[in-house]
C-alpha cells in the first residue's frame, strides 16, 4: 500500500481549561501525525490531554489554536458534524446509549432515513445496516434491546454507528477500561480486522502492554506536550512508562507476607434492595486483621450497593455485618464511623469530598461528633487548619495551604486527601471504593503503597475494583461477584489467569451455583 | 481574595439596580429632576426620614437572615412569609395574654413565642418530607399559604380588636412591651440591636459552631455529609427549624417597635428576604447592606410618591429588576462552573 506521511496532521494545537480560578493548559501547542492505514497509539498519563487532543478532532471540543490537515488538505472542524462529515469517529470512554432501545435504533439514532412524508423507512435502514455488519465483520443481534447487553457488546454498537456513518478514521478512547479479558481481546481483533480494510485507528490507552500489542505507531503525550513518536516496534515498555510518567519510576512495593489475624469484618448472608430490584443476593464473606480481599466484578453486578450496605449508606433488606465480631447491621453511618470503619468511596468527587469546600473543611468533616477540635458546639479553625497542614506534607497533597479548594486539586490528590481523612481515624477496617481510577501513575503507586502499609499494621481491608491488574497486584484474596452474587473466591496465587477470573465475571462458571459440578476450583 | 470580590460584584448589580431605579423614575415622571432629587435624598432629609428607613430595613435584615440561614442547606424554604405571619400571632396572642406581667418577661415570652411558632410552620415540612417524601419546596409554600388564611381567619374572628378604626387587626399589646425608640420622633426602635446581634449571630453560627458547619457542608454535598455520618434529615429540619423561627422574630420585633399591634395584611417582608438572602448569596455579612439598600429603594420611592407624580409600584420593578441581575448572574456563572467542572473529567482519559 501506498502510504501518505501526513494522512492525518495536526498541527500546532493548544487548549486551555479554566477551573475554579486556575488556568490549566491541557493542551501545549502539539503537533501530532498519523499515516494512512496504521493503528496508532496516543498514550500518557490521566491529564496528558489524550482525549483533549481527539476531542478537538472528532469535533467535540473546539482548540484554542492551531491547524488540522487531512491528505494535506486544510480542514475546519467546527462541531461532531464536521467531524462525521469527514468521515473522523471516535467511540467515547463511557457510551452514549439508550438501554431501552433495541440495537437497530441505536445505531440509526439521529441519522434515520426518512421517505417521504416523514417516515422513518425501516427495511431500507436495517438493510444498510446489514450490509455494514456484512462488510465489517462485526455480528449483533440488531433487535435485542442496549439494556441487556454485555460492556463489549455496547461497545460493538459504537464501532457499528461509526462504520454506518462510513468512518474512516476510528478513534477508540481508553475501550478496554470497562471490558474483561475475554471482550478485551475480541476487541483487539476486531481493530485488527478495521485495519485490514484499510482505515485509520487512533487508540488512546494508558496500558502500556495493550499498546505494544495492537499499534504500529505511537506518540506519547506529557502534560500538554508531545514528548515522543515513533515505531512502536522500536519501544519497551519500561522506557515508555518513563517518558509518560517524566522520570524513572519505582517498581511497585512488594506484598510482604503478612500473618493474618482474627476476623475484623464478617458479612453473612447479605441482601441489597434498591429500586424494587434485588441488587445484592445473600453474600457472604470475612476479612481477617492483615488481609487485603478485593471484590471484582463488571460494572454494576452489586459491588457498589454491597459496600454502600456494610458503611451504612443503604439499608440491607437481609443478612448481617459484624465489625470486630459486634452486629452493626442496624447502625448508622456515623456509629459504623465511630467503631473502627473506614470507607474511601468510589465516587470520589460526589460522595468522598465536597469541592466546593476548602481541604481544611474537607478534613474536618471525617471527625464529625467526636468532639475533636471543638469547645462547646464551637469549631477551632485554628487547630483544624495547622492539622490540616501536618496532613497536607505527611500526604504529600500538591496544595499551597489549608484554605486551597478540593476542586481545585487533581484527581489523585483529591484521592489523597479523602485517604488522608479516612486513615486519620485510624479505622480497624477499611473499604477502598475504586481507589486509583482515573489516577495517575504515580499517584496509583503511592495510594498502593499506603494500601499495603495499612494491611502491614494489621488492618482488615476490602477492595473494591473493575481494575484486574490492580487486584492481583494487591489482594491476598479475590472475590468475583456476578448479577449480585458471589461466583468466586480465589486465593491470589500463581495459578491463578486474568482468564480464569474473567469467567467467573462473566458469570459463565459459578463455584457456588447449586448442583455445580465444579464446586470447587482447584488452585496450584 | 475571590469571596471579597464575589461580595464586591454583589453589590455592584444592586447598584446597577439603583441607577435603573433613578433612570426608571426620570421617565415616568413629567418633573425628572425633582422626582430624582425626592427619592436620593428623602430618605435622608431628615432624622425623622432616616429613622424611618432604618426601622424599615429591621424586619427586611431578620427575614433575609432567615432566608440566608436555610438556603445555605439548599434547602428551599419559600414559606417564610406564612411562618412569619403565624409567628407573628404566636408572638401577639403571648403578649395579649401576657398583659399583666412585667415588661421584659412579656417581650421575652412573646418573642419565644413567635419564633417557636415560626420554627415550629417551617419544621412541619422537614418533617412531613421524612415521612411522606413530599418536596420541600412545595410543602413550605403550601403550608405557609393555608397558614396565612388560618392566621387571617383568628384576626377577623376570634382574636379581634373590634374598637379598631383602622382596618382589621388584633387588639392592641400593653405600651409597657413596646422597645423604647431612639432616634427623635421617628420609628427607629431598640429592634436595630436585635437584627445587628441577629447578623452576627447567624454568621458566627454557620462558620463557627458545629450544627451550622454541617448546614453549610448539607447544602453544598448532600451525598458527601450522608457519607461522612451527618445526619442529614436532622440538620435539615434544624435549618428549617431556625428559619421559620428567625422569620417569626423579624415580624415581631416590627410589631413590638412600631405598629404595636398586629393588622391582618400580608407585609411582603418574607418574599424581601428571601430576593435579599438570593442576592447576598446567604452571606449573613451581606444581608445587613443588601436590606438597608431594599429599605432605601422602598422609602425613596416613597418620598418621591409623595411629593412628586411618580407611583409607589415602582419600587416593587426596580427590586424585582436588581434581583433578576443578580439572580441571573447567579445562573450564568453557575452554567459556566458546571462547563468548567466537566473540563478536567474530560481532560482525564
Amino acid at each position: 500500500m501506498k502510504e501518505n506521511p501526513c494522512f492525518l496532521y495536526m498541527h500546532d494545537i493548544s487548549k486551555q481549561y479554566h477551573v475554579y480560578g486556575q488556568t490549566t493548559q491541557a493542551l501545549d501547542h502539539v503537533d501530532f501525525s498519523v499515516r494512512r492505514g496504521t493503528v496508532h497509539g496516543l498514550l500518557g498519563e490521566n491529564g496528558a490531554g489524550k482525549t483533549t487532543l481527539m476531542k478537538i478532532l472528532s469535533g467535540v471540543e473546539t482548540g484554542d489554536g492551531g491547524e488540522i490537515f487531512l491528505e494535506g488538505r486544510k480542514v475546519q472542524i467546527r462541531n461532531a458534524q464536521d467531524a462525521i462529515g469527514l468521515r473522523i469517529g471516535i467511540v467515547h470512554q463511557h457510551f452514549s446509549l439508550i438501554e431501552e432501545f433495541t440495537v437497530l435504533e441505536n445505531v440509526v439514532l439521529g441519522r434515520e432515513k426518512v421517505r417521504w412524508p416523514g417516515v422513518v423507512d425501516k427495511k431500507k435502514i436495517r438493510s444498510e445496516v446489514e450490509e455494514t455488519m456484512k462488510k465489517s465483520g462485526l455480528v449483533l443481534d440488531l433487535d435485542r434491546k442496549v439494556g441487556t447487553l454485555a460492556m463489549g457488546e455496547k461497545q460493538k454498537i459504537e464501532i457499528l454507528r461509526l462504520l454506518y456513518d462510513d468512518a474512516d478514521i476510528l478513534i477508540f478512547d481508553e475501550p478496554t477500561s470497562v471490558l474483561v479479558e475475554q471482550e478485551t481481546r475480541q476487541l483487539l481483533s476486531i481493530i485488527r480486522t478495521l485495519k485490514e480494510q484499510g482505515r485509520t485507528i487512533i487508540y488512546i490507552s494508558h496500558k502500556v502492554d495493550e499498546v505494544l500489542s495492537i499499534t504500529d505507531e505511537l506518540t506519547i503525550l506529557r502534560a500538554g506536550h508531545s514528548v515522543a513518536t515513533g515505531l512502536t516496534s522500536e519501544q519497551d515498555a519500561d522506557s515508555i512508562v518513563e517518558l509518560m510518567v517524566g522520570k524513572k519510576v519505582e517498581r511497585e512495593m512488594p506484598r510482604l507476607p503478612v500473618k493474618k489475624g482474627e476476623c475484623l469484618l464478617s458479612v453473612k448472608d447479605l441482601s441489597v434492595r434498591e429500586g424494587g430490584v434485588q441488587r445484592v443476593k445473600g453474600v457472604s464473606f470475612e476479612v481477617r486483621s492483615g488481609e487485603i480481599a478485593g471484590i471484582i466484578g463488571i460494572n454494576g453486578n452489586g459491588q457498589l450497593e454491597l459496600v454502600n450496605a456494610v458503611c451504612g449508606l443503604v439499608p440491607a433488606s437481609g443478612g448481617q455485618v459484624l465489625l470486630k465480631g459486634e452486629d452493626i447491621t442496624l447502625d448508622p453511618v456515623l456509629k459504623r464511623r465511630q467503631k473502627g470503619l473506614g470507607y474511601i468511596p468510589e465516587d470520589r468527587i460526589h460522595v468522598g469530598s465536597c469541592s466546593g469546600a476548602t481541604i481544611a473543611e474537607n478534613m474536618e468533616m471525617g471527625q464529625v461528633e467526636n468532639g475533636k477540635f471543638e469547645r462547646r458546639g464551637c469549631l477551632e479553625w485554628k487547630s483544624i487548619r495547622g492539622w490540616t497542614a501536618q496532613l497536607i506534607s505527611e500526604y504529600h497533597i500538591k496544595a499551597p495551604d489549608p484554605d486551597t479548594l478540593v476542586g481545585a486539586l487533581s484527581g489523585g490528590h483529591i484521592q489523597r486527601v479523602i485517604i488522608a481523612r479516612e486513615f486519620s481515624g485510624d479505622p480497624s477496617v477499611l473499604l477502598a471504593g475504586e481507589i486509583t481510577m482515573g489516577l495517575d501513575v504515580e499517584s496509583v503507586r503511592y495510594i498502593h503503597s499506603l494500601m499495603l502499609k495499612m494491611r502491614e499494621n494489621g488492618k482488615a481491608i476490602l477492595l473494591v475494583t473493575s481494575d484486574i491488574n490492580e487486584i492481583l497486584e494487591l489482594s491476598d484474596r479475590i472475590l468475583v461477584m456476578h448479577e449480585g452474587r458471589m461466583t468466586a473466591v480465589l486465593e491470589n496465587g500463581d495459578g491463578l489467569s486474568k482468564n480464569m477470573i474473567g469467567e467467573y465475571m462473566l458469570g459463565l462458571k459459578d463455584q457456588f451455583a447449586q448442583g455445580s459440578t465444579e464446586k470447587k476450583v482447584t488452585l496450584a | 481574595m475571590s469571596r471579597k470580590k464575589q461580595a464586591f460584584l454583589q453589590l455592584a448589580v444592586v447598584l446597577i439596580g439603583l441607577l435603573l431605579a433613578c433612570i426608571v423614575i426620570m421617565v415616568c415622571s413629567k418633573t425628572p429632576l425633582e422626582a430624582l432629587r425626592y427619592f436620593l435624598t428623602g430618605p435622608f432629609s431628615s432624622v425623622y426620614n432616616f429613622g424611618n428607613l432604618l426601622s424599615y430595613s429591621v424586619p427586611l435584615i431578620i427575614e433575609g437572615l432567615a432566608s440566608a440561614l436555610v438556603f445555605s442547606a439548599s434547602v428551599w424554604n419559600l414559606g417564610i412569609e406564612g411562618q412569619m405571619f403565624f409567628g407573628m400571632l404566636c408572638g401577639t396572642f403571648t403578649a395579649c395574654q401576657l398583659s399583666q406581667a412585667p415588661a421584659a418577661v412579656g417581650i421575652i415570652l412573646s418573642v419565644a413565642a413567635a419564633f417557636a411558632g415560626g420554627g415550629a410552620a417551617a419544621w412541619v415540612s422537614a418533617w412531613i418530607d421524612r415521612k411522606f417524601s413530599v418536596n420541600i419546596m412545595l410543602s413550605t409554600l403550601l403550608i405557609s399559604n393555608a397558614l396565612s388564611y388560618i392566621v387571617m381567619y383568628f384576626l377577623e374572628g376570634p382574636f379581634n380588636d373590634p374598637r379598631s378604626a383602622s382596618g382589621t387587626c388584633s387588639p392592641k399589646l400593653s405600651t409597657r412591651f413596646m422597645l423604647a425608640k431612639i432616634m427623635g420622633n421617628s420609628d427607629l426602635h431598640t429592634g436595630i440591636f436585635i437584627a445587628l446581634a441577629c447578623v452576627v449571630l447567624v454568621w458566627w453560627f454557620l462558620h463557627y459552631h458545629r450544627k451550622g458547619f454541617e448546614i453549610i457542608m448539607t447544602g453544598q454535598n448532600r451525598r458527601f455529609a450522608e457519607y461522612s455520618g451527618i445526619k442529614v434529615d436532622s440538620i435539615i429540619a434544624l435549618a428549617l427549624f431556625l428559619s421559620g423561627g428567625l422569620a417569626g422574630l423579624g415580624g415581631m420585633v416590627d410589631i413590638l417597635g412600631v405598629h404595636g399591634k398586629m393588622r391582618c395584611m400580608m407585609t411582603g417582608f418574607g418574599w424581601d428576604g428571601v430576593s435579599i438572602a438570593m442576592i447576598a448569596r446567604n452571606d449573613p455579612l451581606l444581608v445587613l447592606p443588601i436590606a438597608f439598600i431594599f429599605a432605601f429603594l422602598e422609602k425613596g420611592v416613597e418620598s418621591a410618591a409623595l411629593f412628586s407624580d411618580v407611583s409607589p409600584a415602582v419600587a416593587q420593578m426596580i427590586q424585582a429588576v436588581i434581583l433578576f441581575f443578580a439572580t441571573a448572574q447567579f445562573l450564568f456563572r453557575r452554567k459556566r462552573a458546571a462547563g468548567k467542572k466537566a473540563a478536567p473529567e474530560g481532560r482525564t482519559s
